[in-house]
């Protein structure tokens, strides 16, 4: 059996977050019932030019992807069952991860969630027509697709003028399958299609809803979330393309068409940074794709312009445009505007600025050699808890180790990790290496570091929950110490620094996962550069929160880093693009926006809210011919605030 | 009832009386809120006089030993007779005797027996000599089978917790808000939508201990309900139950009203309301969804016989429910095909219960209610 520890089994090809998570003698007791929950089915991302379909005894999907040079993307997502076996085991990921990367020194494989196995279609057809869609009576001249999960589609709010949806194309990840489909897994709908369902059910959504599988309590990743008063993504998709009374918004016209994909709730199960780049790429790809389809139907000259609210990120990662999705994200928009220039990715910031969730330790932070920071955990988690420590782009860490000191009390047996490869690892992969940390023989943690594409080291500490859990190991909880000891190694430059983030780790909507958000306590903590961690791509928009009617921004409102250059600092390229409101006032919280149902209202807090009003904006403007951002609005004068953190903070200026 | 606050809400029948004639004088129109009791609670002290306070009945005392001498001497006067079993005196009653009175004339025509033995336990319940309603006892597999919907539904907690604790009671209001009744207009209805839920509530604790269903928490330990378990079996549901009996008779008088211009509508909206109460009881973690096509079987059926006590000439086919293990949606409780898959079948045979005296007062009461000129 392959085990951890054992050289050539599964941590040969594993990254650090699929080792700790499908691990068993790891994180896999505390990971996602998706994870836990046997499957024969997993998602992935290849990297490094490789063909997902070298895979043997698989059979291999590979989502729509738009391709407009014909090329594969440099990051390729696809799912693939394996046909040997009913469950996923770490021996049976090793064999598969084996037959990938074996020999090639490029290829990058990275596991994902599982697909459940009701969502996987007996025939994928990528390339059959569209039988139910139906050209629409008002010519489309923008498109406004919306990323999200929970998507109310036969809510009113959404229908144009003549009582047909404005919803183009609609695809649901986590549906129970059909017998045949256009997507790898889960359900695609178009317009035609919503249009018979509301006719066949009337007025009772619900009804609909759960005869054409978007409510299926057998399946986790789907669940009854429509059955719920508001959803994530009735707030977002109301605000970014419907029209109620209850999101008092302009009106938007029948020329924006919608395009909408629900991720399954498994991603919105914030509790790690891990397993989701794979949905939200298909996602991302399947919109372009079908954003080309809707444009070739109708004859347009040029690709429609495009609007893409993908109002979700989680927080520990690169933030340097250089993650997996963040290089997507900038391949798509810059292939996309070469065609079309009013096309736009748009992301929220996030909402952990003052979560106490980031650090920046600089060469004014090691006191010989050696730099603490404290990472609290707080009892009665039930979830793992990740913390990043990322070492600057390119910088040699030879020499450096990292270790974690308990809270007092508490004997570690083995507690530190050398950065830097441990040979055995390199045969594939990026370059890494692993240690365990230890208390009485048990497994606690994990500590790692990794060669992050080659390119950046990062550390990452993976500790298993503080709550009894029933499996004989239990984390302690309290502050504990993080040491960063840079040994005989080299020092940081000047404006060089270590960056540290925590993964969330809170229990959005009572899903039930019992985690609690663990925080750093110390000097270096900061909320400039708590940020979202698939934000930072170059071309991508990112959204700040303000308090409507004022230029201040919401307490929450995640920011760029602010870095000294020379005697001045600025802020860093990731900075937000404008900002929009998320609070409606300093009374009254949150952005009034539609209900699952049509009638209901919810309110929602966050700079998702903001993002999706800009994006709402965007194609506004867009689909009358205007440039994306016509109409700004300048911020308003704070003389008494930093211009470089104003500027992290809010960006350029003000959604109208 | 908070959306009635300040006008003392439906309480004209449902009143502080409830708790056993607190309420003396305070009958009528009083708490509200205090009326949530289930079973024949309702009815008992709506109109009860009870007793003056002591200032009071020695002041009245002294006014009468002042004021008597004025009569004249010698025997009273012979009365005017009142006519007797004419309907007329049914509107001189207090609420709780017309509500003892429903109570006997609908009860007075149930019979119920139990047959079979082992897995083939079955209870039946006859109205007025003809059998109506047949259920199966639902065996060990499909309660533990029907347990994951039970754990499925708790993710609505949340935000459906304060239904499922005001619905703790009867649901009258949430019926009055669907169709704009209010107690300055139609106190007739409500007393007919309380004198349904009692004889619905009547009925399906008849079949609950015949059948003797082990609630959901006695099944499985991870479903830990919000709301104290109720000291009765889970199968029926006494709520779908009466939930379903109301949504027949007040879709049926609605329908004679002829009043709401958007009755469809409202129909839409009353099946959807009995179905959201039923479904509530799974969400709290008292019900299993087959508990639901039960009460929703068991409730129609009382409807129709409270129709039929109330003169009109309704029939309905005789029900027979072996359930199998499938969630409960009111869309499925109207469709052929799911309601097969369901275990629910209807037998040709039809069958109508027998019109009452003060049901039919009460009906032509409720009718005189309807919004015209």
């Amino acid at each position: 059996m392959a085990s951890v520890g054992q050289k050539g089994g599964f941590e040969t090809y594993a990254g650090p977050y699929e080792r700790w998570v499908f691990s068993p003698a790891l994180g896999r007791p505390f990971a996602f019932p998706a994870v836990r929950r046997p499957s024969s089915i997993m998602a992935a991302i290849l990297e490094g030019g490789g063909d997902p379909h070298a895979l043997e005894n698989a059979e291999v999907r590979i989502p729509p992807l738009w391709r407009p040079d014909a090329q594969p993307p440099a990051a390729v997502p696809f799912a693939f069952r394996d046909l040997d076996t009913e469950d996923v085991s770490d021996e049976t990921l090793t064999r598969c991860l084996g037959a990938f990367t074996h020999g090639k020194d490029t290829s990058r494989v990275r596991l994902n969630l599982p697909v459940p196995e009701l969502t996987w279609p007996a025939t994928y057809d990528p390339d059959s027509a569209a039988e139910h869609w139906r050209e629409p009576d008002v010519r489309p001249t923008a498109i406004v697709a919306v990323i999200d999960d929970g998507l109310p589609f036969a809510n009113r709010a959404f229908l144009a003028a003549n009582g047909n949806t404005r919803i183009s194309h609609l695809w649901l990840q986590s549906a129970r399958a059909r017998e045949a489909d256009r997507v790898p897994f889960g359900r695609e709908y178009a317009n035609g299609e919503i249009d018979d369902l509301r006719a066949g059910f009337g007025t009772d959504e619900r009804a609909l809803y759960r005869a054409c599988g978007a409510i299926d309590s057998e399946i986790h990743e789907l669940g009854s979330v429509l059955d719920q008063r508001a959803t994530h993504g009735a707030h977002i998709l109301g605000l970014a393309a419907g029209n109620s009374a209850f999101a008092e918004l302009p009106a938007q016209g029948d020329e924006v068409a919608i395009i909408g994909v629900q991720l399954p709730n498994t991603v919105a199960w914030d509790t790690s940074g891990f397993g989701k780049e794979t949905y939200m790429l298909a996602a991302l790809h399947y919109v372009f794709a079908r954003a080309q389809e809707l444009s070739d139907a109708i004859g347009a000259q040029a690709p429609l312009p495009l609007i893409v609210n993908l109002s979700y990120g989680w927080n520990a990662g690169r933030h340097d445009g250089d993650s997996v999705v963040e290089t997507e994200i900038e391949a798509l928009l810059q292939s996309r505007r070469a065609l079309q220039p009013k096309t736009a990715i748009v992301l929220p910031m996030g909402n952990h600025f003052d979560a106490e969730m980031h650090a920046e330790i600089d060469s004014a932070g090691f006191v010989e050699g050696r730099a603490r920071i404290g990472w609290a955990l707080p009892p009665d988690d039930r979830t793992s808890s990740y913390l990043e420590l990322w070492l600057p782009d390119g910088f040699d860490p030879a020499g450096w180790s990292v270790r974690v000191i308990p809270p007092s009390g508490t004997v570690l047996e083995s507690d530190r990790i050398d950065i830097s490869p441990d040979d055995a690892l390199c045969a594939s992969g990026d370059p890494r290496r692993y240690a365990s940390i230890l208390i009485g023989g048990r497994t606690i943690g994990q500590l790692s570091a990794d060669l992050d594409r080659g390119s950046r080291w990062r550390v990452l500490i993976a500790l298993i929950p503080t709550a009894e859990t029933g499996t004989a190991r239990r984390c302690p909880s309290g502050t504990w110490q993080v040491e960063i000891n840079r040994g005989t190694g080299d020092g940081l430059a000047d404006g060089e620094m270590v960056e540290l983030w925590v993964q969330r780790d809170d229990d959005p909507r009572a899903l039930g996962m019992g985690g609690r958000q663990s925080y750093l306590v110390g000097p270096y903590v900061t909320g400039f550069g708590a940020m979202s961690a698939i934000a930072s791509a170059p071309s991508a928009t990112r959204i700040a929160g303000v308090i409507a009617g004022t230029s201040r921004p919401a307490p929450y409102s995640g920011a760029a880093s602010v870095r000294q250059d020379g005697d001045a600092s600025k802020a860093s390229r990731a900075e937000p693009t404008v900002a929009a409101p998320s609070e409606q006032s300093d009374l009254i919280g949150g952005i009034r926006s539609i209900g699952v149902v049509t009638g209901s209202g919810s309110r929602v807090t966050g700079t998702s809210a903001a993002a999706a009003l800009a994006s709402r904006w965007m194609v506004t403007n867009a689909a009358a011919g205007r440039e994306m951002f016509d109409g700004l609005v300048a911020l308003a004068d704070a003389p008494d605030d930093d211009p470089a953190q104003r500027q992290a903070r809010l960006g350029g200026g003000l959604v109208p | 009832m908070s959306q009635y606050g300040g006008v003392g809400g439906v309480g004209g029948v449902g009143g502080v009386g409830g708790v056993g004639g607190v309420g003396g004088v305070g009958g009528v129109g009083g708490v509200g809120g205090v009326g949530n009791f289930i079973g024949i609670g309702s009815f008992l002290g709506a109109g009860d006089v009870g007793g003056y306070d002591g200032l009071t009945t020695t002041g009245l005392g002294l006014t009468a030993e002042a004021l008597r001498h004025l009569m004249d001497e010698g025997d009273a006067p012979a009365p005017a007779d009142l006519v007797p079993g004419d309907p007329s005196n049914f509107g001189r009653m207090a609420v709780w005797v017309r509500g003892s009175l429903y109570v006997s004339e609908f009860v007075s025509g149930l019979s119920w027996r139990t047959d079979g033995e082992g897995g083939q336990h079955r209870a039946t319940l006859s109205i007025d000599g003809a059998d109506w309603v047949t259920l199966h006892r639902p065996d060990g597999e499909t309660l533990a089978a029907q347990c994951r919907h039970v754990r499925n539904y708790a993710a609505l907690r949340d935000e459906r917790g304060v239904e499922v604790i005001s619905q703790l009671g009867f649901p009258t209001p949430y019926f009055a808000m669907v169709l704009g009744l209010n107690t300055a207009e139609h106190k007739h209805t409500f007393e007919l939508v309380t004198a349904t839920q009692v004889a619905a509530a009547h009925t399906a604790m008849i079949l609950k201990s015949l059948l003797a269903v082990r609630r959901p928490d006695q099944v499985d330990g991870r479903i830990m309900p919000m709301i104290p378990t109720p000291g009765h079996g889970s199968f029926p549901s006494a709520h779908a139950t009466e939930a379903y009996a109301v949504a027949t008779v007040l879709e049926a008088l609605t329908t004679q009203w002829a009043s709401l211009a958007d009755q469809d509508g409202r129909v839409r909206v009353l099946r959807a309301l009995a179905e959201r109460i039923a479904v509530n009881r799974t969400i709290a973690g008292v019900h299993y969804p087959i508990d639901s096509w039960a009460g929703a079987t068991l409730g129609t059926a009382v409807g129709h016989a409270i129709l039929g006590r109330c003169g009109l000439d309704v029939s309905t086919n005789v029900a027979g429910l072996n359930a199998a293990d499938v969630d409960f949606f009111d869309a499925d409780f109207r469709d052929d095909d799911a309601r097969d898959a369901a275990g629910l079948t209807f037998d040709e045979a039809q069958v109508s219960a027998n019109a009452s005296p003060a049901f039919t007062w009460l009906w032509d009461a409720a009718m005189a209610e309807r919004q015209v000129g």
